[in-house]
Order: C-alpha cells, then sequence, then structure tokens
C-alpha cells in the first residue's frame, strides 16, 4: 500500500494512538509491512497491544518489531560530572552505618532479602519466576522473596527457570509472587517442556536421550515432533518461541511435511507476523519464496523476520565481545546431538575469539550462527565470559 | 632511536620481529602466533578481516578473502602471472587504471599494494602493541626474483601502513644474516625455502665486504605447505567417500574444516609418528543424522601422498645449482627457511641431495623476519660492517635487434652506478633507433620485464652498422635509473628516466594513506573502548554481586535508602556511557563505580 507523498508521515514520528487503543494506520517507505499492518489492524486484532504483549513475555528483546519502532530513541549518556559519586564522608558513614547495624541484629546470610516493597508495574507481564527488571532491563531488587544472582550464562531471561536452581528454590519463587491473572491460560507455555529437560551433569545424557547415540561416528537425531517424556520441569515455562525459529539445528534436517497438510500462504504469514511469533512467520515467507522467488510480501516479511530474530537472539547472548570457549571435552562432544552446521560453529570456538568473530568467520547467516550459539550456551556446551 | 622492525612479507604467512638487548626476537600476534597468515578478507558487515580470522573463514567466505596478493604485487595486467591467477583465485581479480592490477571485495576495489598494506599494518600495530610505542620504519623482505616494479609495490604498501621502508632486502639474505653468515668469511651457500604457498631456492655468495650476491634463484610460486595439506585432504575427502558415498568437498564449511585439520595433522606429523584427525559433526546426511570423521593418519602415510612434491623440491634444487654451474658438493653451508622444512622427509630429501646435514639451528619460520630485524638494527645504528649494500636485484640492459637482449649493468651491482655501451644501426638508410630498456636476464630480451622506452630521430642515412648510437644506463642512490642514447656522429640526444612503479599513482598512494589512517584510528577508538568497557563492567558486575547483601544491611535506614539509590544513578549512567560507546564517557564514570564498589566491600565485609 502507498500513501501520497503529503501522508507519509515523518519517520521519526513514533506510531500515533487512535481512540480505543487503535493505532492510526501509519505506514512509512520503509516499513517494509506496512500492507500487513493495515490489514490486521483494520480487521482483527490491535497489532500493537498483540506484539507488545508477546514483547513483555520476553524481557531481552531490546526493540520493538519493524513495524511499530520509528528512529530508535539514543539515550544521551549523562556526563559524569553531573553525577556526585559517593565521597570519602559518605563511604565513611556508610560503613559505620553497616558496623552499627550489624552489630544490633544477628548477621544476614548472605543474599537475604529484606520483604517485598515495590510492586511490579500493572503492565509487565511476567510470570511467577520472572524476576522483575528496570527500564534498564536490570532486575529490580527487593522485589522477589528469591536472591537475584546474576545471571549465569546458559540461564534465560525468557520466563524459565534456571535448570540447575533448587526445586525449593523454584517452589518459593512460585509461591511468593502469583503471576498476574490473565497470564495464565496460555496453553502452549504450559505443555511444550521437552526442550528444556532438566540439567544433567552427564554430557551425554544432555547431548541425547538414552539409546538415540551410537559410537561409530552416526547421531541420531530425535525428530523435533516426538511428545515431551520429561516431565522434571512441568511447572516452568519451557515454550521458547526463538528455538522454533529458521532452520531446525538439534533436528538437523527437519522433516518434510505431510503431502496432505496445507500449504501455508500469505494470510497466515501475516497474522504470525502480527502477533509476533517471527520464526513460524519466516518459515512461512520461505516456504512461499520457495514456491514463488519473486514473491515481494513474503521477501519483505522474510527479511523483517530476520532482522527482528537477529536482535532477539544478540540480545539473549549478551554482549557480542564475550569470548566463547568450549566447556567439554571433545570427545564429549561428539555425543551431542547437533548438525553440521553447528558442528562447524563449535570448530570455530578457540577460546580467544569473541562472539562477534565467530559470527564474523562463520560463513553463515547472522541469524542462523546466533541461534546456533545460543542454542550452544543453553545446552551448557559452550560459555561465554 | 627509533627502533625499526623487520617485516618478511610472505606469500601465506607474514612475521615481525625487532631487536632487543642486541638479538633479534619475533613479536606474537595477540593470539600467540609468532607469524600471522597474510588473507585479508571482508565480511558481509563490511568489517575488515587480516591474518588468523581471516584465515578461519577463508573457505566459506572464500569470494572475499584474499590470499598470495604477493604474487600479484608489482604485476602488470596483461601479465602470464595474473593470467594464472585469473584461473586460480577463488575472489575476484580486475584490471586496474594503468595496467596494474585490482581484487574486487564486497564491490569495492582494491590495489594490491593496498591488500598488502593492511597485512604489514597489522605487522606494524602487532610491533606496536609488544613495544608500546609507535613504529615507523621497517625493513621487509621479498623474495629474490622480485624485479623493481615488484619491489617498488612492496614499499608503496609500507608506505600506506604507514611504514617508512628504509630498504627491502632478499629473503634468502635475510635468512642467512639471521644465521650469522657473511660477516667474516667468504663463502657459498643454499637458501632452500619451503613455505606455505611457494618454494624458492637461492644460490648465495656470500662475501665479507657486505654483498651477498644472489648467483642462482629459481623456484615454483604454486609449491608449498598449502599442497602437502590438499593432499591429506584428497586422502580424507576419498575415504570418507568410500565409507559413506558423500563427498565432503561438495559443503563448504566440511572443506574448511578439513583444511584446517589437514594443516593440523600435517604439523603434528613433524614431531610424532601419527595423529588422529576427528572432525565430529563433518556433514548431515538428509536422513536426519549427521557424521564423524575419524581417522589416524601416520607419518609414512603423509609421507607417501607427498613424496613427489618433495622430489619436485630436489629438482628445482638441481635446476639452480645447474644455473649457478656448481655441484652440490661446492656448497658451504645449506638454510632450511619456511615451516614446510620441518617435515621430517624433506629434512631428509635436503641432507641427501646436499650431502650434508642442512643448518636448521633458528626457527625456519621466523628466520627472514629475525634477518631483516638485524639489518633494521645495523642502519639506524650506523653498523657499516653489517650494512648490506644496495645492489640492482636484475641485470639492466636494452632489446637488440633479433629480440636479444644486451646487458648493460649486470644483475648486484650495487648502487649508484653508471655503464655505457656503444650500439649500431641494423638496418641500411636507418633513420631511428627505438631503444627498449629492460629489466632481467634472460638472453631472450621478451622474457624479461620492459621498464620503458623511447625514440632516437634524426640519425644519418648510411648503410647498417655505420651509424653510432652511445647508450648510457645510470642509477642514482634512490635507485632510479636514467638511460641515455646519443647519436655519436651529429650528437642528437634523447633520454629516459625510469623510475620503479607499482601501478598506483601518488595521488592514489596518498589517498589510500589516508583511508588506512583512518581504519587504524577507527581500530584504535575500538580498542580503547573495549578497554574502558571492560573496566567498568568489571566493576558493574561486582557492585550488583554485592548489592543484595548491601541492601540487607543498609536498606532498612534513611542513609542507606539514599545510598543504594544512588549506586543505582551510577550504574544507570555507567551502564548508559557503555551503550553510547564512548571510551571517555565510560571513564568518567569508572571513578564512581571504583567509590560504590569500595563502599559496598566495606559494607558486606562489616557486616559479617
Amino acid at each position: 500500500m502507498e500513501l501520497d507523498d503529503d501522508e507519509k508521515p515523518d519517520k521519526s514520528d513514533p506510531p500515533k494512538r487512535e481512540g480505543g487503543g487503535k493505532r492510526k494506520a501509519v505506514s512509512v517507505k520503509d516499513d517494509l509491512l506496512g500492507d500487513i499492518e493495515f490489514d490486521l489492524i483494520d480487521e482483527e486484532v490491535d497489532t500493537e497491544d498483540t506484539i507488545n504483549d508477546v514483547f513483555a513475555r520476553d524481557t531481552a528483546i531490546p526493540a520493538a518489531a519493524p513495524q511499530l519502532s520509528s528512529e530508535p530513541e539514543v539515550e544521551e549518556p549523562v556526563s559524569a560530572e553531573t553525577i556526585r559519586p559517593f565521597d570519602e564522608d559518605e563511604i565513611e558513614q556508610g560503613l559505620k552505618l553497616a558496623t552499627e547495624l550489624s552489630a544490633s541484629s544477628p548477621p544476614l546470610r548472605s543474599g537475604q532479602h529484606t520483604p517485598l516493597a515495590v510492586e511490579p508495574p500493572d503492565d509487565l507481564e511476567f510470570d511467577s519466576f520472572d524476576e522483575p527488571i528496570d527500564q534498564f532491563e536490570q532486575p529490580i531488587p527487593l522485589t522477589n522473596a528469591v536472591t537475584p544472582r546474576p545471571r549465569r550464562f546458559g540461564q534465560s531471561e525468557m520466563p524459565t527457570a534456571p535448570p540447575v536452581a533448587p526445586r525449593d528454590l523454584l517452589e518459593q519463587a512460585k509461591r511468593s509472587v502469583p503471576a498476574p491473572l490473565g497470564r495464565r491460560d496460555r496453553p502452549a507455555f504450559m505443555t511444550e517442556t521437552a526442550r528444556n529437560p532438566a540439567y544433567n551433569p552427564d554430557p551425554r545424557a544432555r547431548a541425547t536421550r538414552p539409546g538415540t547415540s551410537t559410537p561409530n561416528g552416526r547421531v541420531a537425531v530425535i525428530p523435533r515432533s516426538e511428545p515431551a517424556k520429561d516431565s522434571a520441569l512441568d511447572f516452568v515455562d519451557g515454550f521458547d518461541p526463538l528455538l522454533d525459529s529458521l532452520a531446525p539445528m538439534s533436528g538437523l534436517d527437519a522433516p518434510e511435511p505431510p503431502a496432505s497438510k496445507p500449504r501455508a500462504g500469505p494470510k497466515e504469514m501475516q497474522e504470525c507476523y502480527a502477533v509476533g511469533d517471527f520464526s513460524r512467520a519466516l518459515s512461512i515467507a520461505e516456504e512461499i519464496l520457495a514456491r514463488s522467488p519473486d514473491d515481494a510480501l513474503a521477501r519483505r516479511c522474510a527479511q523483517n523476520c530476520r532482522d527482528v530474530l537477529t536482535q532477539m537472539f544478540a540480545a539473549r547472548i549478551g554482549p557480542l565481545d564475550q569470548v566463547i570457549s568450549v566447556v567439554i571435552s571433545p570427545e564429549e562432544v561428539q555425543w551431542l546431538a547437533l548438525d553440521h552446521r553447528a558442528g562447524f560453529l563449535l570448530s570455530l570456538v578457540d577460546g580467544q575469539s569473541t562472539v562477534d568473530e565467530i559470527l564474523d568467520i562463520s560463513g553463515m547467516t547472522r541469524l542462523d550462527a546466533l541461534k546456533i550459539i545460543f542454542d550452544l550456551t543453553e545446552r551448557q556446551v559452550v560459555r561465554l565470559a | 632511536m627509533e627502533t625499526v622492525i623487520g617485516i618478511d612479507l610472505g606469500t601465506t604467512n607474514s612475521c615481525v620481529a625487532v631487536m632487543e638487548n642486541s638479538a633479534p626476537v619475533v613479536i606474537p600476534n595477540r593470539g600467540g602466533y609468532k607469524t600471522t597468515p597474510s588473507m585479508v578478507a571482508v565480511t558481509e558487515a563490511g568489517k575488515r578481516l587480516v591474518g588468523h580470522i581471516a584465515k578461519r573463514q577463508a573457505i566459506t567466505n572464500a569470494e572475499n578473502t584474499v590470499y598470495a596478493a604477493k604474487r600479484l604485487i608489482g604485476r602488470k595486467w596483461n601479465s602470464p602471472q595474473i593470467k594464472n591467477a585469473l584461473l586460480t583465485s577463488s575472489y575476484h581479480i580486475a584490471e586496474g587504471p594503468h595496467d596494474d592490477v585490482r581484487i574486487v571485495l564486497r564491490d569495492k576495489s582494491y590495489s594490491v599494494p593496498e591488500i598488502s598494506s593492511m597485512i604489514l599494518q597489522e605487522m606494524k600495530i602487532i610491533a606496536e602493541d609488544y613495544l608500546g610505542q609507535p613504529v615507523t620504519q621497517a625493513v621487509v623482505t621479498v623474495p629474490a626474483y622480485f624485479n623493481d616494479n615488484q619491489r617498488q609495490a612492496t614499499k608503496d604498501a609500507g608506505t600506506i601502513a604507514g611504514l617508512d621502508v628504509i630498504r627491502i632486502i632478499n629473503e634468502p639474505t635475510a635468512a642467512a644474516l639471521a644465521y650469522g653468515l657473511g660477516k667474516e668469511i667468504d663463502r657459498v651457500i643454499a637458501v632452500y625455502d619451503l613455505g606455505g604457498g611457494t618454494f624458492d631456492i637461492s644460490i648465495l655468495e656470500l662475501s665479507s665486504t657486505g654483498v651477498f650476491k644472489v648467483i642462482a634463484t629459481t623456484g615454483d610460486t604454486f609449491l608449498g605447505g598449502e599442497d602437502f595439506d590438499a593432499r591429506i585432504v584428497d586422502w580424507l575427502v576419498h575415504g570418507f567417500q568410500q565409507e559413506h558415498d558423500i563427498d565432503l568437498r561438495q559443503d563448504r564449511m566440511a572443506l574448511q574444516r578439513l583444511r584446517d585439520a589437514a594443516e593440523k595433522a600435517k604439523c603434528e606429523l613433524s614431531s610424532v609418528r601419527e595423529t588422529d584427525i576427528n572432525l565430529p559433526f563433518i556433514i548431515s546426511t538428509g536422513r536426519n543424522e549427521a557424521l564423524h570423521l575419524q581417522r589416524t593418519l601416520t607419518r609414512e602415510t603423509l609421507e607417501g601422498l607427498t613424496l613427489d612434491l618433495i622430489e619436485r623440491t630436489v629438482e628445482i634444487c638441481r635446476d639452480a645449482l645447474g644455473d649457478a654451474r656448481l655441484d652440490p658438493k661446492d656448497l658451504e653451508d645449506v638454510i632450511l627457511v619456511g615451516g614446510m622444512t620441518r617435515m621430517p622427509a624433506i629434512q631428509k630429501a635436503v641432507s641427501e641431495y646436499f650431502a650434508r646435514t642442512p643448518n636448521k639451528g633458528v626457527h625456519p619460520d621466523e628466520v627472514v623476519a629475525l634477518g631483516a630485524a638485524i639489518q633494521g638494527h645495523a642502519l639506524v645504528e650506523d653498523k657499516n660492517d653489517m650494512i648490506l649494500l644496495d645492489v640492482t636485484p636484475h641485470a639492466l640492459g636494452i632489446m637488440t635487434f633479433g629480440s636479444h637482449f644486451e646487458e648493460l649493468i649486470p644483475q648486484n651491482t650495487t648502487v649508484p652506478t653508471s655503464r655505457t655501451k656503444v650500439f649500431t644501426t641494423s638496418r641500411d638508410n636507418q633513420t631511428a633507433v627505438k631503444i627498449l630498456v629492460m629489466q632481467g636476464e634472460n638472453d631472450n630480451a621478451e622474457k624479461n620485464e620492459l621498464l620503458g622506452e623511447f625514440i632516437l630521430t634524426g640519425l644519418r642515412r648510411a648503410p647498417k652498422g655505420e651509424v653510432e648510437i652511445e647508450v648510457t644506463f645510470e642509477i642514482n642512490t634512490d635507485g632510479i635509473v636514467s638511460v641515455f642514447a646519443k647519436d655519436l656522429e651529429t650528437g642528437q640526444a634523447q633520454s629516459i628516466q625510469v623510475t620503479a612503479t607499482s601501478g598506483l599513482t601518488q595521488d592514489e598512494i596518498n589517498h589510500m594513506i589516508e583511508t588506512a589512517k583512518d581504519y587504524l584510528v577507527e581500530r584504535r577508538t575500538d580498542e580503547d573502548f573495549e578497554a574502558a568497557k571492560q573496566e567498568a563492567e568489571t566493576l558493574i558486575a561486582e557492585i550488583e554481586r554485592l548489592f543484595p547483601e548491601v541492601e540487607g544491611v543498609v536498606g532498612s535506614s534513611d542513609f542507606g535508602q539514599d545510598a543504594l539509590g544512588k549506586a543505582r544513578t551510577v550504574l544507570e549512567h555507567a551502564r548508559a556511557a557503555i551503550d553510547a560507546r564512548g571510551a571517555a564517557q565510560i571513564r568518567q564514570h569508572v571513578d564512581g563505580l571504583a567509590r560504590t564498589q569500595r563502599m559496598f566491600k566495606g559494607v558486606v565485609s562489616r557486616a559479617q
């Protein structure tokens, strides 16, 4: 859909709202999915709200989806001169206070918290095991009864429990901060647990399920469609839409869809995109492009999805200047269920190169490489530091 | 006194060395390696990669990775070497505006000296990081067969990289210097140089007067360690195909891994008798399974696979000695250069052919750079006994009737120099002569390098052989060759000044210098930012770690609440400065972070 020149808004303008929370039809030339938005906004859903909903679940997502983002807001760094650091007197006073307080009360256990003092904002969606975060995406202290420990690598910022966290801690977390109403009725989040099995220190167990690996050089991989058998984390939200994206990795070559299954079309692609299921939207877009390589809409959608997913994975991984190293022995590596692309990427990890360097030399798209690195970190095959 | 670095700008690997406490030392790069692959790549995002990181993606990003640029430097577009490179290179080679060669990476065209300058710049950075001071002067080595244009192009590459190349020296000469040869006694030696991509054998006559005369040099610019690697790759691919009926060559990622593994195995087999090659998940079959490659390679197998390559080097040695009209027994020393010479089978073959144990006291990968560093130090220290004299690398002369090359200034003549010869007309009533100035040793002028040409007109009409023309070649201290032709009867004269050229104009070079400077500034800025960020992030992480405990101790008091609020502000602003990517801004916040951390640590320690 094209707008006349005089109707075209300034790129830097933020999306405007019209009564009832409906977003006014906004398009800029660069908004490649402008057409999709209009259809969906006008006819079916409040796209912005839907997408915000998706983003609120994923606290690591750094930016809004393309159609909602205008120019990124650049935060003006504040000069240190305007911030008064602690002076010597204040430091002295703090130390004195600490001495007094500790003398008058028994010492706190390491990591002990003061009671819940700050209520999470109403519009911030989180599950019981989610740590609330502030506007800088940092955990807000005092809001959770669970000791906020620095997030170790491999611990997802998604609403999943750390795989090694003690169960009682998780239970405690679950009880202490009830999930807001209206967020519990998401069956997908509660059922898909098999992809985040409980951590098992045995790399063989971590890598594959019994009977799937053979030491003769072949690794049979369980198809992704296999039903979940593991109930260790059944209360944990294991659904991660990102891990469903793009080319299958652990599943190697994805099984061909049954011939009887109807082909996904542009409408489904648009719907997936609108609700923030960029992985599925991309998958459909690629299917469409495989059939009709000149399909402009699918191409635009695929590109937008890739951009968003790349951002999301990058945010999950954290700073890309972290050095990546393999934390298991070469003998253990071969017991993992990887495809050749992950195997290749793993071969590039030398304990000296940063994530950014690995991305540069991987020869894959940034998205694919990020996805593999993310998966390897989740499975504790590699570590970032 | 300024430090001069010695750089071995190799076809496949480069090395930088410097004199420290009167001894030459090789400077390791950031990865701890003493040699750096002479590879340059541009990523999809437009980022420049140089060295090991470029090598690691050389196959997966083959179109945008330049290797062996040295084979192209200083060559003309129509030269046979370029025609050959057009057939074999994975990157795009295009014709430049001055009959030179350009390399296209991600739609941007680079001259060959520009590519080499990126490698030299990397060497410069490695040296500067090690020495902690700027480096601006260097001695760079080139193969003995390089002509003036190739040498000038190498010099230009240094200039673009911000280096004043105070001397270009021959690689075998540098190797001899590193062995301390030629200091007092005259002797004839052979330098057997098998590198990553080229093989050179040079016969040198060393004299205590400082002239290292290259009596003969020959080689194969397409024979080196890579060919040995390729044999191992073939062996692996063949074995895998037999077992699984899958051709691993069809997958770039698999091929990259095979190449890396082959090189590693080859190096290991120089010290052990067998090695395991283990490449898990080398390829997916499309049937929901990934295959591993696991094989054991023995030294005997490797030697069997590469026997013909080793024999080829011996054949070339035989040719070189033939050119020098020498027998192996006439040689008083044999020096091994290049990483491949660590292979026991090569050492054995060299020992057998030359009938003497080769000299291998200096690390073969480093010996050339060490020699260059020694020479650089001698030049700035003004140690006359160590300074090599500047000589003409190749003979200079003109083409005469029948495409014959008439030599005026022989190879290895020290400069400045001047030589004159008289020629006559070759046809009756000839009124003009064309003087073709050439460089080389081949009697057939067409096989030598054309440096320039001019015409002398106004000759008297006379039978052939009657009119005499005096031709004078003059080389000044700057290496500029002037050629004068004079009709001895009429005094009519014509001249030409031949300056070696890399194919770049001065304007182009100036522009490239500026671009290289910008790159360096950008890179240094990035490094500065990374250092500041790391410092700040360490403090932030420590403060965050302590925050809950501090909160537990002082959070209930008003002062504590204020202090915690302030600490949060400090953290937020420090993070904002990191996001803004300003090293100076981050450093402004480091003091605040350090104070916060100090207080937090104190609070926690007192509370325990």
